[in-house]
């Protein structure tokens, strides 16, 4: 058996583990994920538009906020496992004694956070556009590109929440996490607004955004699935959410070393 | 006597310990938390999705100060919960004070650091965005009094909460039960939109009591009809913290008697 093959047979039989263990945690995940969705299709859909905001900003804002919002949550509480393991029960210790070059291992906790985000993710999106219907406008884009961004997405917040895992201590993630990474991703990111309203209010703010990762990658999706000039071209989405990948493995490999070498 | 000075002795331990996290809460509760929602919700929400109108940019924004209410309280009595299934400390405290006592005294101290770390945040609204959220029919002192009557509440539900789940539910927790109280709860829909929307969901509203909290914020802020007057919403507030105060110390005597 050479190198490759042994590896591979190694990663697949984590990833196989990690699929086992979804299996018990699925039902869980989906419902939660299926009120998460079903709260932002009500306030979002239905209610806001009550208090006076155009429905034209509705299916912009879901894929901006609700699904940014629950795909980072699922981070989360995977990055948090993987902080508390760092701190308390350091299976770690097992899994980097394993025949198993890091690389390979950290493709996998990457490919697994990937596998679970999309099986969560992807039907509950789709169940909360249908359940919108009407109000979530037309669809001018194209679906196989927003796959393609969603998954570029889904790889960015697996390499944003290893990194932070490796990078901060439990007690600094668990109290600063949301308040001091999280939030001003979110706010500074085009989450809430598109970036071009956003810009046309405030254009300094256009610097601060193009610095942003997550406005690559929530005007993306946009701009895929829902097409028009109103978002960010797809071409500038590209590059931006590239270099963005770049920066993160950066940040990943310092992460690791930090906290897994010891010399 | 003796138990009114323990009683006192654990409150001042509380305020040491948590005194030392002090900074942290600040840093993102009292500055971090409002400068954002501030410039997210007031200034950038207001004139995106309302188009400049100053008067729904106030109501969306008064029921913002809730999340960083609720993960607040959360952060406090939820070390219960983490010492129920760990270290036990709270055993030591068990020998010399009675556990209702115990209860009462934790509710009270998270309710006044809750208050205490959220009291910047309408006046920082004030300073930073007095053009998109109108302060000026706002009754300061009964904004403050509904605030510390709504963390009293929060505190005394996130402390049931902690006697009652366990570790592995925490998450579940805050999808299931926190996020749906939160959303429905007013953080930015006002009940009289929800009770336009369905009159049912309206009426079953009434059962959230951060509702209450919402309802009272937007009363003192903005005033008028359109929200449930002050003093229903303290008494319902003041009525939910009884009863959740009471579940705790029931669950909480069920947990620890290993009788």
């Amino acid at each position: 058996m050479n190198t490759f093959s042994r590896n591979s047979a190694i990663f697949s039989t984590l990833l196989a583990r990690d699929l086992k263990i979804l299996k018990q945690r699925l039902l869980n995940l989906i419902v939660d994920g299926l009120i998460v969705m079903f709260m932002n299709v009500l306030v979002f859909g239905y209610l806001l538009p009550l208090l006076g905001m155009s429905t034209t900003l509705i299916a912009p804002i879901f894929l901006g906020n609700s699904l940014s919002f629950f795909i980072a949550s699922l981070g989360y509480n995977c990055a948090i496992r993987i902080v508390y393991d760092l701190k308390f029960n350091r299976f770690i210790d097992y899994l980097i004694t394993l025949p198993l070059p890091k690389r390979w291992l950290f493709t996998y906790f990457i490919t697994s956070f990937i596998m679970e985000s999309a099986i969560v993710s992807l039907p509950l999106t789709t169940i909360g556009i249908l359940l919108l219907g009407k109000n979530f406008g037309p669809i001018n884009g194209s679906f196989i590109m927003f796959l393609m961004i969603y998954f570029l997405f889904l790889l960015f917040w697996a390499l944003f929440f290893l990194s932070c895992s490796f990078t901060y201590n439990f007690i600094w993630f668990r109290n600063n996490m949301w308040a001091r990474r999280l939030m001003p991703l979110f706010i500074f990111g085009s989450a809430f607004f598109t970036f071009k309203k956003v810009t046309l209010i405030m254009p300094m703010l256009r610097i601060i955004m193009l610095c942003n990762p997550l406005t690559y990658f929530i005007e993306g999706l946009r701009s895929s699935l829902l097409g028009g000039p109103d978002y960010l071209p797809l071409t500038t989405c590209f590059i931006g959410i590239f270099i963005s990948l770049f920066f993160m493995i950066l940040r990943l490999r310092s992460g690791i070393s930090q906290q897994l070498d010891p010399v | 006597m003796q138990t009114l000075y323990i009683f006192t002795q654990f409150l001042y331990r509380d305020l040491y310990v948590y005194t030392r996290q002090l900074g942290d809460h600040i840093i993102n509760y009292s500055l971090i938390y409002p400068l954002l929602y501030i410039f997210c919700f007031a200034y950038l929400q207001t004139q995106i999705y309302f188009l400049g109108q100053s008067t729904v940019g106030t109501i969306v924004f008064s029921g913002t100060c809730l999340v960083p209410l609720m993960v607040m309280a959360f952060s406090l009595t939820f070390d219960l919960l983490f010492d129920l299934e760990k270290n036990h400390h709270i055993d030591y405290q068990l020998m010399v004070l009675k556990p209702q006592l115990i209860i009462i005294e934790q509710i009270i101290f998270a309710s006044i650091f809750t208050f205490a770390v959220m009291i910047p945040f309408f006046p920082l609204a004030r300073f930073f965005a007095s053009a998109y959220i109108d302060f000026s029919t706002t009754s300061w002192s009964s904004l403050y009094l509904i605030l510390y009557c709504g963390s009293l509440c929060i505190c005394a539900y996130h402390k049931l909460a902690a006697i009652v789940l366990t570790l592995e539910k925490i998450n579940t927790f805050w999808t299931r039960v926190n996020h749906i109280l939160l959303m429905l709860g007013g953080f930015w829909i006002p009940l009289y939109t929800i009770q336009a929307f369905s009159p049912i969901l309206g009426f079953l509203l009434r059962l959230n009591p951060i509702m209450y909290l919402t309802e009272g914020l937007r009363q003192s802020i903005i005033g008028g009809k359109h929200f449930l007057p002050l003093s229903h919403c303290i008494i319902a507030l003041l009525i939910f913290t009884i009863i959740f105060t009471m579940l705790s110390c029931y669950f909480f005597k069920r947990r620890v008697d290993h009788i």
